[in-house]
């Protein structure tokens, strides 16, 4: 602990603690309130599930549907992770139903009972806690990490630390709206929506968040992530709630929307990927799985119709992380390509990755001095419109927008289940917009794009065609990449000026510096690099699968015909 | 029951007026005072009978003040403008159906279009739904579209159309509006799809006259509509349709009416070209727009920026705008075709 402790102290950040006192935050009181909270979902989830599971077949019925789905998912997708006692405790609820399913035996009480048993089960599962102690730890770890990532190898280990940390906020940066999302944290609940391109984001997204001064986020962390002993030590006590993909029965499902909610209700801010999974294209997320939005729209009714128009609002934040080098971005192309490509993606050849290759990456890893710009976009409510900055909600005109309205028909509120789906899906959407909006182009994309598309029209707009070719065989002659370049960045400029996309400052140099930039960066810690400049100074490919994954990341904004 | 709003005094407007003050009073909007005036007066607009239940207002905040539920019935050429004017008065409360066929090209485009290469992406080509959209804070909006013709509703004459929406409660409460037993309303979800049927059968549209005026028979019409309406499948597809509109009342059903109808603008501006007219002539002798005319300029721009296989909207495009004889243009109908029956499902 010695050398955290030379770490720089809070007040000597740019941005002082938005709550300064941890037991202020929301994810502090729901640990400390924890089973309070489990009570209030257990009986929130029982008289929901008492409802829903009373219609058709009955509740013994349903309860046997849960035990069926749960027997299956133990038999065919067993984890480490499971509970020891998951086996023996699904094998007392199959006793119990057959013992009530007899005749003369019937005994409402006891199905009750027995549901409430499985609800509470579920609910301490997956409820998150969260604990100073290894906050305090973490966030200083993180700090000393990144640091020593972004320095190591080039800058010699011997600076010191507080210089260490500022070149780290030159290489971080944290840009657009947020000032207006720290006030935003103290007047509502916040939902923050990143991209999602690598396994790194919940990390530097922590610590953004924490270098903001903003109190800790919870989020939904993959409960296959907490069957690792030190990230399940972390993440457990970091506000990280527990998300099955394998459970997906009634109860669990609703156990799971309940808990979301609860959150939001109690002003817990969240982290959201509404990606669901990582991009395996590399291009920005064009759909979005809309699940938590809808609890959002739905907890937004309920505060509204419980406390009128001077409801706790819940803001949706925008975040658009731009990085030159994404760690995992090889096996994600492959996915993407197996996915898409079928047959075609087999005939093209496996590579294997060798312990030099392994070796190196690691050294090139921490010897590139990659930039990271983290592109915050302007806070707006669950219907898109922006917010001031008390939290109010202004249409295009710069009126106030009552938000109960929304939720109105024929002048008196009601509940539409289908207006809400429909709520979501326009979020979505909005969400989608803005992650285009609040795009940093860096130079390194912009390399990635021309040049893949130049060969793309080589081979006259053939895919797997073009993917199977041996690389050596590959070029874009010198001229052509700085025409190329040079067109489609005249275009970014137009786009930029009308507000559809962010350029990196360093995307201001002249053409030839720029695609010196972007060679320089792009993917240099892989070991075949993406794009690198040949002996004639054309531009050449060691891996067009990874140069495919960059180029990805400039989709969505019509390109192509500048190629 | 809440008064429902319309705006706009055009034809179209007063029958969706007429038919909507059958159900309920109809606060009916329009921003000249004549209008106001000839209503007051004699009762009667654009020859309709107006009905006792509907008040001419001049003021949109009046409107949006009394009305939850609003019918734009205007040009598309107007549209976005009288929404601007109308979006501050606006809330989220608000419900709106328009009745507008027609699509929003971003203005600065067609100046610049003397040029022959005009390509158009989706962020320059909106629908009307979409215009709303982007002009008030309104999210819960509809459309109505499908064969109606204005003359023949207000002498009440049977007809049907189509209400559709993302939202159910839109059509359920378009429908409560609207239904009478002259006038049927059926659903549909796939918003853009109505939208865009609507408009993109004004092509065909011009394509019938100028069969007619070649005098190339029904076999070739039957030809010429059945393999352009794959072409206008592929621009629905675009903006995100299932495609579902185009096999209802607001595709075929609308399409049936404006390509046998020797009556609408748009077929006798094909007409006109096939028996030898220059296009600005017949322009200057008509009072009302084809939209076709347009709408075959956006058409093809949208199959220039994307690429699509459209070989009967380029040869109207050469037709209208590139002095390609008619003639020539037509050819493209017998020797480029062939391929599939249907490809689509």
């Amino acid at each position: 602990m010695s050398a955290m402790d030379e770490m720089p102290n809070n007040a000597e950040r740019s941005y002082p603690s938005v709550l300064p006192d941890v037991h202020d935050w929301p994810i502090y009181k729901m640990a400390r309130d924890r089973e309070d909270l489990i009570k209030v979902i257990v009986d929130r989830a029982e008289t929901d599930l008492l409802k829903d599971f009373s219609k058709g077949i009955g509740l013994l019925r349903h309860i046997a549907e849960v035990y069926y789905q749960e027997r299956a998912r133990l038999h065919d997708n067993p984890w480490k992770v499971d509970p020891k006692d998951e086996a023996a405790f699904w094998k007392r609820v199959r006793n119990k139903l057959q013992y009530l399913a007899q005749p003369g035996h019937e005994d409402e009480a006891a199905a009750r009972s027995l549901l409430r048993e499985i609800i509470t089960r579920y609910t301490r599962e997956i409820a998150g806690d969260f604990n100073e102690g290894t906050y305090n730890f973490a966030r200083k770890f993180i700090n000393f990490g990144f640091s020593r990532i972004f320095n190591a190898a080039q800058e010699g280990l011997f600076r010191s630390f507080r210089k260490q940390k500022r070149q780290l906020q030159d290489k971080m940066k944290l840009i657009g709206e947020v000032d207006q999302l720290r006030e935003l944290t103290k007047i509502g609940t916040v939902i923050l929506v990143p991209t999602h391109f690598s396994n790194l984001d919940s990390v530097v997204i922590g610590w953004a968040i924490e270098t903001l001064g903003l109190p800790a986020f919870t989020y939904g962390a993959g409960i296959n992530l907490f069957g690792h002993p030190v990230l399940s030590y972390f993440m457990s006590r970091l506000g990280a709630f527990k998300v099955d993909r394998r459970k997906k029965n009634r109860a669990y499902l609703s156990i799971l929307k309940i808990y979301a909610e609860e959150v939001l209700l109690r002003g817990g801010h969240m982290l959201f990927f509404p990606g669901g999974t990582r991009s395996r294209s590399g291009a920005l997320e064009n759909r979005v799985k809309l699940g938590l939005m809808g609890t959002a729209i739905e907890t937004q009714q309920r505060l509204l119709s419980r406390e009128g128009e001077a409801a706790k609002k819940i803001f949706v934040v925008p975040l658009v992380i731009s990085y030159h080098s994404v760690l995992e971005g090889r096996g994600l192309i492959d996915e993407y390509l197996r996915q898409e490509g079928k047959e075609r993606f087999v005939l093209l050849q496996d590579d294997f990755g060798s312990l030099r290759k392994n070796i190196s990456f690691a050294w090139k890893f921490f010897k590139s001095s990659s930039e990271m710009v983290f592109s915050f976009g302007a806070p707006m409510d669950l219907f898109g419109n922006k917010v001031d900055g008390q939290g109010n909600s202004i249409d295009i005109y710069n009126r106030p927008i009552n938000l109960q309205d929304y939720f109105k028909a024929g002048g008196k509120e009601n509940n539409d289940h289908q207006r809400n789906q429909e709520y979501t899906r326009l979020l979505g959407q909005k969400i989608l917009d803005r992650f285009l909006r609040e795009n940093v182009v860096f130079s390194s994309h912009l390399v990635a794009f021309a040049a893949w598309h130049v060969l793309l029209k080589q081979w006259k707009g053939d895919l797997y065609g073009l993917l199977s070719v041996p690389e050596e065989d590959l070029f874009v002659g010198h001229d052509e990449m700085i025409k190329t370049v040079d067109r489609l960045h005249v275009r970014l400029r137009e786009l930029e000026r009308a507000g559809r996309l962010r350029m990196a400052s360093h995307l201001h140099l002249d053409i030839r510096a720029i695609i010196e930039h972007g060679l320089k960066n792009l993917g240099v810690y892989h070991i075949d690099l993406p794009l690198l400049r040949g002996k004639k100074g054309e531009i050449l490919t060691q891996d067009t699968r990874l140069l495919c994954f960059y180029a990805h990341r400039l989709d969505g904004y019509e390109l192509e015909k500048y190629v | 029951m809440q008064p429902v709003g319309v705006i706009g005094s055009g034809n179209f407007g007063t029958v969706i007026a007429n038919l909507l003050a059958e159900n309920g009073d109809v606060f009916m909007y329009s921003r000249r005072q004549e209008v106001f005036d000839t209503v007051h007066r004699l009762g009667i607009l654009h020859g309709q009978k107006m009905n006792p239940r509907i008040k001419v207002v001049t003021d949109l905040a009046e409107m949006a003040a009394n009305c939850a539920l609003i019918f734009p019935i205007l040009p598309s050429k107007f549209f976005r403008k009288t929404m601007q004017l109308v979006g501050p008065h606006l809330t989220p409360a608000h419900i709106l159906i328009h009745g507008t066929k027609g699509l929003d090209v971003q203005q600065s485009v067609f100046q610049e279009d003397e040029h022959k290469e005009l390509k158009l992406g989706l962020h320059q080509v909106k629908s009307m739904s979409q215009v709303i959209a982007e002009e008030s804070c309104v999210l819960r909006i509809g459309c109505i579209s499908g064969p109606n013709l204005s003359g023949e509703i207000s002498q009440h004459l049977p007809a049907g159309t189509v209400i559709a929406s993302h939202f159910d409660e839109v059509i359920a409460s378009g429908m409560a509006a609207l239904r009478s037993d002259r006038f049927m309303v059926f659903e549909n979800n796939d918003l853009i799809g109505v939208e865009l049927a609507g408009v993109l059968k004004n092509i065909l549209a011009l394509g019938s006259g100028m069969i007619s005026g070649l005098g190339l028979g029904e076999n070739a019409r039957a030809l010429m509509i059945t393999r352009g309406w794959r072409e206008l499948m592929r621009i629905a597809e675009l903006f995100g349709s299932d495609k579902s509109a185009f096999m209802g009342l607001a595709g075929i059903g609308d399409m049936i009416a404006t390509c046998s109808s020797p009556h609408s603008r748009n077929y006798s501006v094909g007409y006109r070209m096939a028996k030898g007219e220059q296009l600005h002539e017949i322009i200057d002798s008509m009072d009302e727009v084809a939209e076709g005319v347009n709408t075959v300029r956006t058409a093809m721009g949208l199959v220039r920026h994307y690429g699509l296989h459209s070989p009967l909207i380029k040869s109207f495009h050469v037709v209208l705008f590139e002095g390609v004889p008619i003639k020539e243009a037509i050819k493209v109908l017998i020797s480029h075709n062939h391929g599939k029956d249907v490809d689509f499902r």
